[in-house]
C-alpha cells in the first residue's frame, strides 16, 4: 500500500490521473482518493496540515508498518531551474532545528538534496536547501506509523532566484507535476515493492484462521499459534493436511500449542537453496 | 557500492574523511550534526537497509575500549574490545548485529587516534599483563580495509606495543594489506570459518570458504600468527560430516602447529537480539528451527548443543592440542 500526501488539488491533480485514483465520497475532513494498492490525500499547505493528513489517513486505511508514504510537492531553490525533480536526503524543520534523514534503499541515481521545512514561503534560499512548507510536518507524522525505508519526499522546484514564488500559480504547479510523473512513477514502484515485502512477511500463517476457529485461543495463545505455524511453513516440516489430521483428535488449545512445538524440535536447520553468490 | 555517505558536518576538514569522499566522487553526501541522527532512530528496518546501506563517517565519543565479553577469550589475562567501525558489508543470517542495531548503515569512526590513546590508558592501567584488543565485535576487522586504512594505522601502534595482543577477526580474503607488511608478532589475523553449505546459505556476500583458506595459508606462510575462528557453529543436516570435512580442509591449508589459536562456539544469541533478528526473518530456517532460552541466552536445547559442541571438539582435537582451543560455550 503507497499512500500519497499532497498539499494542493492542482498538485495532486496528475498524479490522480496518472493512477486512475477515485475521490472517495462523504469523507469532509480532507479531499481522499483511492485506487489499487494506492490512496492519496490532499492535506492543504503548510507541515501541520500535513501532519493531520497522514494522521487521518493512517487512521482511515488503518496503517500498517508496512505501508508506504510519498509526499509530492512543490519547492524553491536558488539555482535549479524550475521543473527539476528532487528526492529528499535530509529533511530539516527549520522552525524547530530538527533533522531526519530519508533511507534509501533503492538505485536512485536522479538528483537528492536536503530539504528545509519552513512556515512562511521563503524568498531567500540559502544555498544548498530546497525551501517547502509540508515535508516535516509529513514526515515527522509517517514515521509514527511506518518504517523509514517506507517514506519519502520528491520535490520540484517551481521557484529560485529568476523566477520568484509569485509567479506560481494552480496551473504551473499542476504542469510541474506532470512533467515528472516518470520518476513518480518510478518511486512509486519502488516504495510499492519494498512495503509489498513488508506487507507479506507480516501475513498470518496459512492455519491459523482456521485452528483459530476450531479450539478456543487467548489473545496470547494466538500470538504464538500463528508464531509456531510459521516456523512450521518456514521449516516445510508439514503440509497443512496433515497437520490438521494430527491435531483433530486434540481437546485444548494449549493442547494443539505444545503438539506443534514438538514438530520443532530438534528439527535440523536445512540449508536454503543457495542464495546470492559468494564473492 | 556506496552511493550515499553521511557525515558529521564538523569533520569535513578531517583527511580521513577528505580521502573518504575522493575515493566516492559520484556518492551523494549529507551533512549532519552528529551520527545517531541518522543512525539512531527507532522507525528503521534493518532488512530493508541491508539491501543498499549508506556509510557514516563519524567521531567516536565516551567509551571507546571496553571489556570483552568472557567467552572472547583467547588466553589473555584482560581483553578489550574497540570497533572502529559499526557493521560490515557481509551479510551473514546468523550475524548478532542485525538485532542489536537499528540501522544497517557502515559507520566509521574516523577519530583513530582517540582509540589509540585509549588503549594506551588500558596497556598503562595493567602494566604487567597480557592484554588481548579485539577490533572485530562489531565489524569485520578486514573488509572495509580498502576504505578504512585501519591497518596502516593500527598494526604500527601495536607493533610498539608488543605486550599486547591485537586480533583481527575476518572473513575477508582480501589479505593484500596484511602480505605486502613484514607480520606484526602481536597481531592475531582470525578468520571464521564454515562448511560451505553454511556459507552457501547463511553467508552472504562473504568470499568462499576455500578462498578464505587460501587466504590463511598465504598469510601463514608470510609469517603472520592465525587463528581459525568455528563460531558460530550451526547445527544442520548432517552436521557431523559437514564439520569434520571443514576441519580436515582447514588443517590440510593450515600449519597446526604454527597456529596461534581456535576457538569454538555453538550459534547462541541473548533474547532480545533472538527475538529482533525473528521479527526481522521470520521467513528464515536458522530461527524457525529448534531454540531455547536458558539465562538470557537463545541456543539449541541443551542435548543438543551439547551433543554438537563435544563433536566438533573431539574432532579439533586430532588436529590441533587442547591449550589452544578455546571454548565460546558460556557458563
Amino acid at each position: 500500500m503507497l499512500c500519497f500526501v499532497v498539499a494542493f488539488a492542482e498538485e495532486a491533480r496528475p498524479i490522480i490521473d496518472h493512477f486512475r485514483l477515485k475521490l472517495v465520497p462523504g469523507v469532509n475532513a480532507f479531499s481522499l482518493f483511492t485506487g489499487e494498492e494506492k490512496r492519496l490525500i490532499v492535506s492543504g499547505p503548510g507541515k501541520n496540515r500535513a501532519a493531520q493528513a497522514v494522521a487521518y489517513l493512517a487512521g482511515w486505511l488503518k496503517a500498517q508498518k508496512s505501508t508506504a508514504w510519498l509526499n509530492v510537492g512543490i519547492a524553491g531553490h536558488e539555482t535549479l531551474e524550475l521543473g527539476t525533480g528532487v528526492l529528499a536526503s535530509k529533511i530539516s524543520d527549520a522552525e524547530h532545528k530538527q533533522n531526519w534523514y530519508p533511507p534509501l534503499t533503492f538505485d536512485w541515481q536522479e538528483m537528492r538534496l536536503p530539504v528545509m521545512t519552513v512556515t512562511k514561503p521563503e524568498e531567500i534560499y540559502s544555498e544548498g536547501f530546497l525551501y517547502e512548507m509540508e515535508a516535516s510536518g509529513f514526515y515527522e507524522a509517517a514515521i509514527r506509523f511506518s518504517t523509514a525505508e517506507l517514506i519519502q519526499c520528491y520535490k520540484i522546484i517551481s521557484d529560485n532566484q529568476k523566477s520568484p514564488i509569485s509567479n506560481v500559480s494552480p496551473e504551473s504547479a499542476r504542469t510541474l507535476i506532470n512533467k515528472n510523473l516518470d520518476a513518480i512513477d518510478k518511486l512509486s514502484a519502488a516504495l510499492s515493492n519494498r512495503s509489498g515485502t513488508l506487507e507479506a512477511l507480516g501475513q498470518p500463517a496459512q492455519l491459523f484462521e482456521q485452528l483459530v476457529k476450531q479450539w478456543h485461543f487467548t489473545a496470547t495463545e494466538e500470538h504464538r499459534l500463528n508464531r509456531l505455524l510459521k516456523r512450521i511453513e518456514t521449516l516445510g516440516l508439514l503440509r497443512a493436511s496433515d497437520i490438521t489430521e494430527r491435531l483433530k483428535q486434540l481437546n485444548k488449545a494449549q493442547d494443539v500449542l505444545t503438539a506443534l512445538e514438538k514438530e520443532i524440535n530438534f528439527t535440523p536447520f536445512a540449508c536454503h537453496p543457495e542464495r546470492s553468490p559468494a564473492k | 557500492m556506496i552511493d550515499t555517505i553521511y557525515f558529521e558536518e564538523n569533520l569535513l576538514p578531517n583527511l580521513r574523511v577528505q580521502e573518504i569522499l575522493k575515493r566516492f566522487p559520484n556518492a551523494h553526501r549529507v551533512a549532519c550534526d552528529y551520527y545517531g541522527e541518522v543512525f539512531n532512530p527507532k522507525a528503521q528496518n534493518f532488512r530493508l537497509q541491508k539491501e543498499n546501506p549508506a556509510l557514516i563517517l563519524a567521531n567516536k565519543t565516551g567509551s571507546l575500549v571496553l571489556p570483552a565479553p568472557s567467552e572472547y577469550a583467547i588466553g589473555g589475562t584482560r581483553n578489550f574490545y574497540f570497533s572502529h567501525m559499526l557493521n560490515c558489508p557481509y551479510d551473514c543470517r546468523y550475524c548478532f548485529l542485525q538485532g542489536m542495531y537499528r540501522s544497517a548503515h557502515y559507520v566509521l569512526f574516523v577519530n583513530y587516534e582517540d582509540f589509540q590513546d585509549a588503549i594506551l590508558k588500558k596497556i598503562s592501567e595493567f602494566p604487567e599483563e597480557e592484554i588481548y584488543f579485539f577490533s572485530g565485535y562489531d565489524c569485520d576487522s578486514l573488509a572495509f580495509e580498502s576504505v578504512t586504512n585501519f591497518l596502516e594505522s593500527f598494526l604500527p601502534f601495536f607493533e610498539s606495543h608488543p605486550n599486547t595482543y591485537l586480533e583481527l577477526r575476518t572473513k575477508s580474503a582480501q589479505v593484500s594489506s596484511l602480505l605486502s607488511r613484514k607480520p606484526v608478532q602481536n597481531c592475531i589475523a582470525a578468520f571464521s570459518l564454515a562448511p560451505e553449505k553454511i556459507n552457501r546459505s547463511l553467508e552472504s556476500k562473504t568470499p568462499s570458504i576455500e578462498a578464505r583458506l587460501q587466504s590463511i595459508q598465504a598469510l601463514q606462510m608470510s609469517g603472520w600468527k592465525i587463528g581459525l575462528r568455528f563460531d558460530p557453529v550451526i547445527y544442520c543436516a548432517d552436521y557431523a560430516g559437514e564439520y569434520a570435512q571443514l576441519f580436515k580442509r582447514a588443517f590440510e591449508m593450515v600449519d597446526a602447529n604454527r597456529l596461534h589459536s581456535v576457538s569454538l562456539g555453538l550459534f547462541r544469541l541473548p533474547k532480545p537480539i533472538y527475538e529482533t533478528m525473528h521479527r526481522l526473518y521470520p521467513d528464515e530456517k536458522l530461527f524457525a528451527g529448534p531454540i531455547e532460552e536458558r539465562s538470557g541466552m537463545c541456543s539449541y536445547p541443551k542435548e543438543l548443543e551439547h551433543q554438537v559442541y563435544e563433536f566438533c571438539l573431539k574432532e579439533l582435537s586430532r588436529y590441533i592440542p587442547a591449550q589452544k582451543t578455546f571454548s565460546c560455550v558460556i557458563v
